[in-house]
């Protein structure tokens, strides 16, 4: 998969500061993380690859694909992408199963038994067989992740963009989270990840993306990336980050 | 220890039998304070006439529940209407709505009732009692109901509709899967303690001389001067209604747990 982006800026309204300041990346990778301090940009980058938030300025390209932001064309364009938010992606009126079921019936135009036999596949090969008919209320952090996964993946998209999805979880269902994803990488889903996990980031990811003040600072192989940071900012944000590992 | 069988612990849920025990405590003592009272008047209450005026108190609870159904519904689009106004990026839509419900709540309904039914009506040339209440009590509710409908807009996470756009929903397909169902577990229960509200105050229609409920008993009442006996079945058909949707209340906040 190759990513292009070119000259994204984007400020919230009613904001003095620019929160992407001519973001440029290109980049060909399988697996890519994006890793960065906070508030500097990387949900607000990731909004944008998935269509759910339009840049003030700059282009995207998927694959040689121009991105349309345009309304009308947009909600196409995000069902070709699955999305995993940090956390309540989840429809909370819906059980997790029917969270997996509802966008292939009514976006991808499954028939419900079609539906129904796709979620019930992914949920039990999640471990989710048991709570499926649960609401998302009732399900552990983990499984609720789990479950957006499974949602994410169902319509087997194109891309999965993942937004920090295990930053509201204990360690233990991090690692669990983290171990799927991985195991989905092997099978070949395609991914971007914003993530504060620098060793899935280093390991499972086969590119990786400084983002800091704006814009894209370096990008490049994970290892090398992490190995030998080209930059002094980059090499900054490492050094603060493994003080403690 | 001995179990208290009158004290249950804050948060503690009694069980069924130690509740319905306790209750029926508390509605004895109750009913003995109103046998009391009464009896201090020396008076002695006889409901022997409701056999024959019961057709008429069968009409006017009739047309209590007629005007608040048709009530509900009528302030139920004013109220979806004024909560998408107040939402309105149209200035003058917006602080429409907000003066509406501003002025609707901020005045007594007995005022609105005369005002509306005896200037405006008049003005506009509405003769019809029932309709002519039924649309002022609706545009009472309405007002309330907005308020219900707006709060419950607001507190559905933004990420719910992140994730209705993330998955590929059309604004209309979101609304329709997942702001609207949303939107009915969590104002549901508020919605059903208005329905109530709507039942209570349409009696105050008996002031346009609309013969419903109350209206019918003030009328027996002063031919008959059985005014104690009255009043209390006029309370007690009163509680016929708002009891069971009390309940009805509780019943979809229990269904709809997740939503609060």
């Amino acid at each position: 998969m190759r990513i292009r982006a070119a000259g994204l800026a984007k400020r919230y309204p009613g904001s003095e500061r620019a929160v992407l300041d001519g973001l440029d990346l290109d980049v060909e990778a399988d697996a890519l993380a994006v890793i960065g301090p906070s508030g500097g940009g990387k949900s607000t980058f990731l909004r944008i690859l998935g269509g759910l938030l339009a840049p003030d300025a700059g282009t995207v390209e998927m694959d040689g694909e121009r991105v349309d932001y345009d309304e009308a064309s947009l909600p196409a364009y995000r069902a070709s992408i699955g999305y995993v938010f940090q956390q309540n992606g989840l429809f909370q009126h819906l059980s997790a199963r029917e969270n997996v079921v509802m966008p292939l019936v009514r976006v991808h135009g499954l028939s419900r038994e079609e539906a129904g036999r796709r979620a019930d596949e992914l949920l039990g090969r999640f471990g989710l067989a048991e709570v499926a008919d649960q609401l998302p209320a009732q399900l552990s952090g983990g499984q609720q992740q789990r479950a957006a996964i499974a949602r994410a993946i169902a319509p087997r998209p194109r891309l999965v963009l993942l937004d920090e999805p295990t930053s509201a979880l204990d360690p233990a269902y991090t690692v669990d989270i983290l171990d799927l994803l991985d195991a989905l990488r092997r099978d070949g889903m395609r991914f971007v990840i914003v993530t504060h996990e620098m060793g899935f980031a280093r390991r499972a990811c086969d590119a990786c993306a400084f983002l800091d003040g704006g814009r894209i600072v370096e990008c490049g192989p994970s290892e090398q990336v992490f190995e030998a940071p080209a930059h002094e900012q980059t090499r900054a944000f490492l050094g603060r980050l493994l003080e403690w590992r | 220890m001995a179990r208290n069988p009158f004290v249950a612990a804050a948060g503690e849920r009694p069980s069924p039998l130690k509740a319905s025990l306790n209750y029926l405590l508390v509605c004895l003592v109750v009913l003995a304070g109103l046998w009391a009272a009464v009896g201090s008047l020396d008076y002695v209450l006889d409901f022997g006439f409701v056999g024959q005026v019961s057709k008429r108190i069968g009409d006017g609870f009739l047309l209590t529940l007629r005007i608040s159904v048709a009530s509900l519904a009528i302030s139920l689009a004013i109220g979806a209407l004024v909560a998408a106004g107040k939402g309105s990026r149209i200035l003058p839509i917006r602080y429409l709505c907000d003066l509406y419900v501003r002025i609707i709540r901020g005045t007594p309904l007995i005022m609105q009732v005369y005002l509306f039914f005896y200037v405006i009506g008049t003005s506009l040339g509405i003769d019809d009692r029932f309709w002519a209440g039924t649309l002022i009590l609706s545009g009472f509710e309405g007002a309330y109901i907005a308020e219900i409908l707006r709060g419950g807009l607001a507190s559905i996470d933004a990420t719910q509709r992140d994730a209705a756009r993330a998955v590929g929903l059309t604004r209309s397909q979101a609304l329709r899967h997942v702001i609207v169902p949303q939107m009915v577990a969590r104002t549901l229960p508020a919605l059903t303690g208005q329905f109530a509200s709507i039942v209570k105050d349409s009696s105050l229609l008996s002031l346009i001389s609309v013969v419903e409920l109350t209206q019918t008993m003030r009328e027996i009442s002063s031919q008959n001067f059985r005014l104690f006996e009255c009043y209390f079945l006029l309370g007690a058909l009163y509680l016929a209604i708002t009891l069971p949707l009390d309940a009805l209340g509780r019943h979809f906040e229990r269904r709809f747990d997740y939503a609060h």
